[in-house]
């Protein structure tokens, strides 16, 4: 989790209006134009950004990939939030490992002498002591879509803008953040701190003072485009970037794949039973009455519901 | 309704309204013509006392630079009562009086609480920082006498003052990391520190065959300890 290279972010010089392109997590710019000082500020803690999508046309980079005969089910754009916090991790640590006496049999022109045993030797036996002065950076997903593949989205090379609500809603929709931006920086600051003292773990004395300080984050708000599609008979999932393209991840949904089969498949058949009911329906309302028709219509709406969706 | 919570604001002296220019990780920014400190805390302008140390007299004629340090007055009070071999600590620490009768008194008492001052960098450092005597560190154990001085040009601060109350606590809590016994257990004394006050010092340097010697006690800094020292040197002549 070393420092990654940085994202840009496009401001406007409040002085000139000229665009001032800022590189992530610097607190102060100058404009090229009117060589003004500036200051970076942000009202919650950590700046929040956005990039727009480069295409508006999903489905073609859908058939470009997979084929013109791709039967695409739907595909919607979501801004994605990840956030990417830097620390210091300052402090010291101290530890020591006990290890363990090795005697192994000796060795003559002729062969093993298992009688005659080497000297003790300590081997594994570790020792140590250290002070910490470390940046280290973490992204976080509070979106838990791991399964799309949003771990793979990357700020290289993407040029994100100052975060307006008004803007991204125009795109798609957007995910909000679960948690505050000071829970986040907690959560980021444990785990920086645990990837330091992870190769301890197996210490019989170990003691530590580290602490997070310098700490910045910055969130991102990235376009994906979340595709199900059908293609060679087999349903999936497909995620990308839809700002480079980039593939996220291409899920054979198998569950999906059985079930879908059952809806698609049996749908002549569910065609003939909504007719069924729809007359035996009509026949007994003109028999028993509004009332009891209803609720049977109820019941068999419940039925055919269950029927599509009964077991997801 | 569009939301912008992220804004570039001209970044000016809030007392006198000169431009001021700073590092791209500056959180503290001074003033070269007032001499007024201030730092930004979201999007507000929090004022920063100050106090630009007047160099000893033999080193007052050479190239002075000005580096910040946190001064920070700090309550200790340590929670459990530990039993503490004070001759585990180091010589370092030992040969300054006030320090050791602190520390001892600290661990001698029924309730120990005192008051003590910590030095903190505010400069950005390389890695190469620890792998030296540190200034701060030296400056705790040892303090100087601070004489004011009119204001000067100096570099900005890194680390603002939630980041040096923290960085004062592991100097603190270090001193077990500097004994040679092992560890002393100060980890598991529970102690609090109360922040009471604190201020930026301005400590001049000059350059000595690479290296940067302060004004004040004579202790030395690589200058690639130093984060962009080069940078910062052209910045300072500049000016």
């Amino acid at each position: 989790m070393a420092k990654s290279a940085g994202a840009v972010i496009a401001f406007s010089c409040p002085n000139c209006g000229s665009e001032i392109d800022v590189i992530e997590g610097y607190t102060t710019t100058k404009c090229k134009f009117c060589n003004s000082s500036l200051l970076i500020t942000n009202k919650i803690g950590a700046p929040r950004v956005f990039a727009r999508p480069k295409t508006d046309k999903p489905k073609n980079i859908l058939r470009e990939r997979f084929g013109m005969n791709i039967q695409i089910i739907d595909v919607s754009l979501i801004y994605v939030p990840f956030i990417k916090v830097s620390s210091e991790i300052i402090g010291w640590l101290g530890g020591y490992k006990k290890g363990v006496v090795v005697q192994e049999p000796t060795y003559t022109d002729s062969g093993m002498n298992i009688d005659t045993m080497s000297t003790p030797r300590l081997v594994g036996e570790k020792r140590v002591k250290k002070r910490i002065r470390r940046i280290l950076e973490v992204k976080l997903d509070p979106s838990e879509f791991y399964r799309y593949g949003i771990n793979r989205v990357s700020t290289e090379g993407k040029k994100f803008e100052v975060y307006d609500d008004e803007i991204l809603h125009r795109f798609g929709d957007v995910f909000d953040l679960p948690l505050s931006i000071k829970e986040y920086m907690e959560k980021a600051s444990d785990m920086l701190i645990d990837e330091i003292i992870r190769d301890y773990r197996d210490f019989d004395d170990f003691e530590y003072y580290l602490r997070a300080i310098k700490k910045k984050a910055i969130i991102y708000f990235n376009p994906i485009y979340f595709a199900r599609i059908k293609s060679g008979g087999e349903f999936y999932t497909y995620s990308f970037d839809a700002v480079n393209g980039k593939a996220l991840v291409k899920d054979k949904g198998k569950k999906r794949k059985e079930e879908s089969k059952k809806v698609f498949v049996g749908i002549n058949t569910l065609y003939g039973i909504i007719g069924t009911v729809g007359i035996t329906l009509s026949l007994i309302s003109s028999s028993m009455g509004r009332g009891l028709s209803f609720v049977l219509a109820l019941f068999a709406g419940f039925f055919l519901w269950w029927l599509q969706y009964g077991n997801d | 309704m569009a939301t912008t919570d992220i804004k570039l604001i001209p970044l000016r002296c809030p007392d006198c309204g000169k431009d001021i220019e700073s590092g791209e990780d500056d959180l503290v920014h001074f003033c070269s013509n007032c001499g007024s400190g201030f730092e930004v805390v979201l999007d507000k302008f929090k004022k920063v006392n100050i106090i630009f140390v007047k160099p000893k007299e033999e080193f007052a004629n050479k190239k002075l630079y000005y580096l910040p340090m946190w001064q920070i007055l700090s309550k200790i009070s340590i929670n459990k009562k530990l039993n503490i071999d004070i001759s585990q600590i180091p010589t370092e620490i030992l040969a300054n009086d006030r320090f050791t009768s602190f520390l001892a008194g600290l661990l001698k008492k029924e309730k120990p609480i005192d008051k003590m001052m910590f030095f903190v960098p505010a400069f950005g450092v390389t890695n190469r920082y620890q792998l030296m005597d540190q200034p701060g560190y030296l400056f705790t154990v040892k303090p100087p006498k601070l004489e004011s001085d009119s204001p000067k040009d100096m570099v900005g601060a890194e680390y603002s003052l939630e980041d040096a109350i923290e960085l004062a606590k592991v100097m603190f809590l270090s001193i077990q990391y500097h004994t040679d016994k092992g560890l002393m257990g100060l980890k598991g004394a529970d102690i609090t520190f109360d922040y009471e006050k604190a201020r930026i010092a301005g400590i001049p340097f000059y350059e000595e065959k690479g290296m940067l010697v302060d004004g004040l006690k004579g202790y030395k800094i690589f200058k690639n300890a130093l984060k962009d020292w080069d940078k910062i040197k052209a910045k300072l002549e500049k000016n």
